[in-house]
């Protein structure tokens, strides 16, 4: 560190001289080159100043009758830096996210993902921000999607002026890239653009720099919007003022410009080299995905028999189900039938008991009263003997009944027999359902076994064709190397490269050089507050983290990992901690290009827990304290979670029809 | 169909009970001719119930089984229900205030007048005794040996006895209060079958090896 500190210490001979010394050219030939290339060698170190939005206001008509008919005017004021929100409980579709969209249209020139019939409603904006001393107003009325303004700065203690007007959408674009490119000191990132016939430099500017103030969900790259061409790495570089990133930058774009506009000159050229070894590799190759696919042929489905099969298994799911009713059914009646033989059989069993036991009792003397237990006098029991009244109670002497007994139990026998041959019966149609039941779920079960061969099938089928997409793209590359093999090749080297290109090559590997001597202790910095943040954010078990153009390197519990493969929740946390992460060093170091505002919304979207998502609010609301510079706007759906994090003077919620304007 | 030879019916039940589950007695001072005696009304009403319902006969088997782990009353009860025994063997009773009852004078009244057993009230308990009789004794005996239809009854008026062997009549009131169906019937409801319940704990037992 100590050593880096004394490089960085060591005064820079200038670049252009560095590089006619490597490329062996005069140095005019280099500053032609560069001035081409627009490299300009750095003369300064911007003083870190941030941008404060100090109000809002936007008016218009509303057309919609979801949202009420009728004239608005939403007014935000008194603005300054630190976390500000946009709240509603559990509302969407209600205006928050225009909010921050409409500060980001007056910002940018530009509206970035305004949903075109809002902006219909939207006839006039005005928005004030500040960034340092100098305070600005950028105001424009919007019809028909024709903006038409000015932009207005006030210097501290002098008058205002008119900065620009503007009086279309791409004039108050250019204006608002100028003024923030100017205030930021930012250059414009360029990049080769591939599609265009003679190859040209695309330059992203204060489009692609003010993405990165917007977080909207997990995108995939860490800042901004752009995944392609490492802008996400450029900006970052350029955000935290890496001495000679940019000029790195121009002269790469430089360099692919030049080797793009080479390999269109050489394409008609014949090939330098043999393909014969690729030749073999590709037909290799086609052997292998023709082997592949007569695999998959052989089990080639019918899926034509999938219909058939599910209306077949339709059927028979309905004849289950039926079955099923009459063995439910079937059974009812057979308990039913079961407790009629029991109560057949309990009559008959009492009748034969009954009818025994009076066979008994009536073949036995009286011997006594069983009210008083005295005996009967012989003449009462002679009485009864020939036939008169009954010894005992004096009433007619009990009669034969046997016959009439004998009646009672046949018709209970008979009874018996009837009840147990309906119970029988129903036994064996249950049984005989039972079996077609059983015999109904083999059928079914078979025909969905057939359904699911046809399903697996169906799979082979894309694999069939995914591997004949393969094989005739492979013979395509192979057809054409062939073709190119019959022509002669040339030598591009026969004069060597020209002054141009040793110059960008001298100017790449000494800008190079320089950015790694220099930078890396600042890349190393911002790692650190990075973790410091992410982890104060929710990310626990971050431990460290690498920036470099390759790509972000994490080391999270141990393990090592990339952004890419971090949870939707882990990455937006790493998207809100770079851009505070870069304002702290700002803060730190006193220099830095990044405006300091940050726009979010919806994080809540990402977030599994009420929890989780009230700790983040209030961290990033302590950070944003400590930091100074930063002045974030958040915009939420779970207000009374998020709500607590800051002061009610710092919220908005709807207004009381349930609309923000 | 059943009124028919109802009382007589009850009354072979009731010579079985006093003759198989009566308590032996010699020169008892009421009754010195006497061979058994049931000595209170309240217990002959429930080996009534017992032998009357044998679903409930069984669970109480199942219950002593739970704490003497005796096999053989947990494949007594088990026999019982495996059988259409508790379907087939069953004459509901109803329960009124202090558990099953139904009046025994009609067919007691047979027995008495035929000379088989002797009712007498103990005087210290006011209690009505059911004294058997030699002579009843001595028909009991002859119908079970020739009588097929009184053959169930001598058995299961033996196994009631036995298993309530020592027991007051308050005592086996206490033990018929264990299930609660028949601890929840109502005053004059019919008490009801818990076959199926017995069924299902025995092969619960059966399952869970005991």
């Amino acid at each position: 560190m100590v050593d880096q500190d004394n490089e960085s210490q060591r005064p820079l001979s200038p670049l252009a001289e560095e590089v006619a010394a490597k490329a062996k050219v005069p140095v005019s030939t280099v500053d032609a080159v560069f001035a081409q290339a627009q490299v300009n060698e750095e003369t300064r170190t911007r003083r870190a100043e941030s941008l404060t939005i100090r109000s809002l206001l936007f008016s218009g008509k509303k057309t919609s009758a979801v949202s009420g008919d009728g004239p608005f005017t939403f007014e935000w004021s008194s603005l300054e830096q630190g976390l500000w929100l946009v709240l509603s409980d559990d509302g969407n579709q209600i205006g928050k996210s225009t909010i921050l969209e409409v500060m980001l249209w007056a910002l940018r020139g530009t509206p970035k993902s305004l949903r075109p019939e809002i902006r219909t409603w939207i006839h006039h904006v005005k928005l004030e921000f500040s960034i340092g001393l100098d305070q600005y107003c950028v105001k424009f009325d919007d019809h028909q999607n024709i903006p038409v303004g000015t932009v207005l700065r006030t210097v501290p203690g002098g008058p205002v002026s008119v900065i620009a007007s503007f009086a279309d959408n791409e004039h108050f674009e250019q204006v608002m890239e100028r003024l923030m490119l100017g205030c930021f000191d930012l250059q414009r990132i360029s990049s080769v653009n591939h599609r265009s016939e003679e190859g040209e430099l695309t330059h992203h500017s204060w489009n692609l720099y003010s993405s990165s103030m917007f977080i909207s969900g997990s995108h995939p790259a860490i800042l901004g919007d752009v995944t392609v061409g490492g802008a996400w790495w450029r900006m970052i570089q350029l955000f935290i003022g890496m001495p000679y990133a940019g000029v790195l930058m121009a002269i790469r774009s430089a360099q692919g410009l030049d080797a793009f506009k080479a390999q269109r000159a050489v394409s008609s050229q014949p090939a330098p080299v043999s393909r014969f070894s690729d030749i073999e590799r590709l037909d290799e190759e086609i052997a292998k995905v023709d082997a592949e696919l007569n695999a998959v042929s052989a089990t080639v489905p019918r899926p034509e028999d999938a219909p058939i099969l599910l209306k077949n298994f339709a059927r028979q799911g309905l004849e289950y189900a039926r079955l099923q009713q009459a063995l439910a059914e079937t059974k009812h009646q057979l308990s039913v039938a079961d407790e009629v033989v029991a109560t057949a059989g309990a009559d008959l069993r009492r009748l034969q008991d009954g009818f025994a036991a009076k066979r008994f009792f009536a073949g036995l003397k009286p011997v006594c009263c069983p009210r008083c237990a005295q005996p009967f006098s012989n003449e009462r029991l002679d009485i009864e003997a020939e036939g008169g009244s009954c010894s005992v109670c004096d009433r007619d002497a009990p009669s034969d009944d046997r016959e009439a007994l004998e009646e009672a139990i046949a018709v209970a026998k008979e009874r018996l027999e009837a009840a147990e041959n309906a119970a029988n019966q129903l036994s064996e149609t249950k049984s005989n359902l039972r079996r077609e039941l059983d015999e109904a779920r083999e059928k079914s079960e078979a025909l969905e076994a057939e359904i699911e061969r046809i399903d697996r099938n169906a799979e082979n089928i894309r694999i069939e064709q995914e591997l004949r997409f393969l094989r005739e793209r492979t013979r395509g590359a192979r057809d054409q190397l062939v073709s190119l093999e019959h022509v002669a090749p040339a030598s591009l080297t026969e004069d060597g490269p020209s002054d141009e290109r040793r110059v960008l090559n001298a100017a790449e590997t000494l800008a190079e050089a320089r950015v790694k001597s220099l930078g890396t202790r600042m890349l190393e910095r911002l790692a650190i507050e990075l973790v410091e943040v992410a982890a104060r954010i929710g990310y626990k078990n971050l431990e460290s983290v690498s920036i470099a153009g390759n790509g972000i390197g994490l080391t999270v519990s141990g393990v090592t990992s990339a952004f890419g493969r971090q949870t939707a929740g882990q990455r937006l946390r790493l998207r809100i901690a770079l851009v505070i992460a870069m304002m702290r060093l700002a803060r730190d170091t006193g220099q830095g290009h990044h405006p300091g505002l940050l726009f979010i919304d919806s994080p809540g979207a990402e977030e599994v827990s009420d929890a989780d998502l009230n700790a983040v609010m209030s961290e990033i609301q302590a950070v944003c304290d400590e930091t100074e510079n930063l002045q974030i706007f958040v915009s939420s759906a779970r207000g009374p979670i998020v709500g607590g994090a800051v002061d009610e003077d710092r919220q908005r919620w709807p207004k009381a029809d349930g609309y923000m304007f | 169909m059943d009124e028919i030879t109802r009382q007589y019916r009850d009354a072979l039940r009731l010579l079985f009970i006093l003759a198989r589950a009566g308590a032996h007695v010699v020169n008892h001072p009421a009754a010195p001719d006497a061979v058994a005696v049931v000595d209170s009304e309240k217990k002959l009403q429930k080996l009534d119930f017992w032998v009357r319902n044998p679903d409930h006969f069984a669970f109480a088997l199942l219950q002593a089984y739970d704490e003497e782990k005796d096999a053989v009353l947990l494949s007594t009860a088990k026999s019982i229900v495996d059988s259409v025994e508790p379907e087939i063997r069953r004459d509901a009773m109803q329960k009124y205030l202090y558990g099953a009852y139904e009046p025994l004078d009609t067919a007691a009244a047979l027995l008495l007048s035929y000379g088989l057993i002797r009712i007498v009230r103990d005087v210290k308990t006011k209690q009505r005794m059911f004294f058997f009789l030699p002579q009843g004794l001595a028909k009991a005996d002859e119908l079970a040996a020739q009588m097929p239809e009184a053959v169930w009854y001598s058995e299961r008026a033996t196994l009631v006895g036995r298993f309530a062997e020592g027991k007051s009549g308050e005592q086996l009131a206490k033990w018929q209060y264990k299930h609660p169906i028949y601890a929840g019937a109502k005053n004059g409801e019919t008490i009801a079958s818990i076959a199926q319940e017995v069924r299902e704990k025995i092969a619960d037992l059966e399952a869970s090896g005991g």
